[in-house]
């Protein structure tokens, strides 16, 4: 067999194709591991490369995902001790603390779209902490801030509202 | 091109509650603003199984703020007060009440009530939770007894609250048991047979009353009055030279000399590994120990850390500031100081002041729960 790098080609919602290793995404993303799996038998001896639908994800998504999964799973590019960097402060010493900043210092739009894609493609360290910037970008924020940023509608009630501030008033 | 909708308006639930779960648990405040966005949210938090993964996503109950009473020069004021340290804020407290402990997110508070049957004041204890401000139980003391010293002054007993659970091996994992069954141990220096020993009486929720007496070693010092440690199966109270140790599964008391060092300056601590340690203020710094039970079951202190203290206000450490408590699990003693109450993170030695006042503490007993909103009216309101 030949030892060359197999790669896949991932193609998303909106027809783009992504090239990947095939043993970096098998690695990352249960999801696509799984459609792998099910895909080899019938590629055993051809020399064809596979292309995998992501009907759920977009380039644009795709490719973040894509470039966080090259950046933590490519054994090659991984340095210090991956599986520890959830726990790394901001301004920790881990290389991949500081990428993980900067990946999620998005619009929350974009953000929201990879905890999707995280969730889809079931990546979990990516969907830990895709999850948790959100959950830091309420950080501080009034209730109708959050509404705001999230575009969530008020069905309270103007007397539910009141009867609720009156109970909670010392977490405003 | 058409407004796409919010992106997270259309998150489905189960991703709310990921996201919501990620929510720091010492941030309470930011928990409840979250829940109280729209009624789904809400009732994505205000759902007990939300409460159940949110404590156990965390694994260790944040330190929401301590209750500390005034010391006795301090005139004006609640005698007791609820400090927080986060967000929180708590519900009133019997502020006529003095703090006497704090463990698996229940208070203990003591006070004295006259008895107007009897004609004497009754000691009584209450089980007090700072998240629902709920009084779970209210007890008297046992009765002060021939065999007991004269009256229930400091110096003479100590008191302890803690999950029922906590006699059994890993039978609680103390993430979320305030409401369950709790135990109340007593210590107090009796008198029997005509000399000074030790004496213990443990009350159980569950069976609504007090333990028979039992009887330990012979002691003639003081027990201090300052916070306990739960560590193993045993709860460890503090006198002037040795530690009195309870056994909460055989019941035994058995007491555990001190180094000399730490005579009458000494705060019970827990360590990591949840052994037994203690700390104590010197001239170069806090002392931390550990407790090491050699062959024969011989007990010995070692002396594992010596904490130079150079974030603290400037001014003789010794004279002028006083350990008055220990987050267990933590790792986080509060000290208190002429400048107020400060809280050291005995691992990476961060200092923070947490408290203005100074003349609050005599002692502190920090309070660790995970916070989670009930707010069951506004989740049904559909």
């Amino acid at each position: 067999m030949a030892s060359e790098k197999k790669v896949v080609f991932l193609r998303s919602s909106d027809g783009e194709a992504f090239e990947v290793s095939e043993e970096v995404i098998s690695a990352a993303s249960v999801t696509i591991k799984g459609m792998i799996d099910e895909e080899s038998p019938s590629r055993a001896d051809t020399a064809a490369t596979t292309t995998l639908a992501i009907p759920n994800v977009t380039a644009a998504t795709l490719s973040r995902v894509l470039h966080y999964v090259n950046k933590h799973f490519d054994a090659a590019a991984v340095v210090g001790r991956p599986d520890d960097y959830i726990f790394c402060a901001p301004g920790d010493e881990h290389p991949l603390a500081r990428f993980d900043d900067d990946f999620v210092d998005v619009d929350n739009d974009t953000l929201i779209d990879l905890v999707h894609a995280a969730e889809y493609l079931h990546i979990k360290k990516l969907f830990d902490l895709t999850c948790k910037a959100v959950a830091d970008k309420l950080k501080g924020r009034t209730i109708d801030q959050i509404r705001e940023t999230f575009g969530i509608v008020n069905d309270y009630t103007v007397e539910e509202e009141v009867e609720v501030y009156r109970e909670n008033s010392w977490a405003f | 091109m058409a407004p796409r909708p919010a992106a997270a308006a259309a998150l489905m639930d189960e991703l709310v509650e990921e996201i919501l779960l990620r929510i720091p648990p010492d941030d309470p405040a930011r928990l409840l603003r979250a829940a109280l966005v729209c009624k789904r949210w809400c009732r994505i938090v205000s759902d007990p199984g939300f409460r159940r993964r949110f404590c156990e996503f965390h694994r260790k109950p944040p330190m929401l703020g301590f209750v500390c009473t005034a010391g006795p020069w301090c005139t004006s004021g609640p005698l007791t007060s609820f400090v927080s340290t986060t967000s929180f804020r708590s519900s009133p407290a019997r502020l006529d009440y003095r703090a006497v402990d704090a463990r698996h997110g229940r208070v203990l508070l003591h006070g004295e009530i006259w008895n107007h049957k009897r004609k004497h004041w009754d000691d009584s204890l209450v089980v007090w939770d700072p998240i629902t401000g709920v009084e779970r139980a209210r007890l008297t003391l046992p009765p002060r007894s021939r065999h007991q010293e004269a009256n229930h002054s400091s110096g003479i007993w100590n008191v302890a609250v803690l999950c029922a659970s906590a006699a059994v091996d890993d039978a609680c994992d103390h993430l979320d048991c305030h409401s369950g069954p709790f135990l109340v141990v007593f210590v107090a220096r009796g008198r029997r047979w005509g000399r000074s020993g030790m004496c213990a009486q443990v009350y159980s929720s569950e069976a609504a009353a007090w333990s028979h007496r039992i009887y330990g070693p012979r002691l003639s010092e003081h027990i201090e009055w300052v916070p306990s440690a739960l560590a193993g199966n045993s709860m460890y109270f503090l006198c002037s030279k040795s530690v009195l140790k309870f056994d909460l599964t055989t019941r035994e008391m058995s007491l555990i000399d001190l180094p000399q060092e730490t005579f009458s300056s000494a705060m019970l601590r827990t360590t990591e590994d949840a052994v037994l340690g203690l700390a104590n203020m010197c001239s170069d710094g806090l002392h931390l120990w550990s407790m090491e039970v050699g062959p024969n079951e011989v007990v010995g202190w070692a002396q594992s850390k010596v904490i130079k203290l150079t974030e603290l206000p400037p001014g003789d450490p010794i004279d002028s500031l006083s350990l008055t408590g220990f987050a267990h699990g933590l790792d986080v003693i509060l000290v208190c100081t002429l400048e107020g109450i400060f809280t050291i993170d005995l691992k990476s030695v961060r200092v923070t002041k947490v408290c203005q006042d100074s003349s609050l503490a005599c002692f502190t007993f920090p309070y660790m729960s995970f916070y989670t909103p009930a707010l069951g009216a506004a989740a049904s309101a559909e």
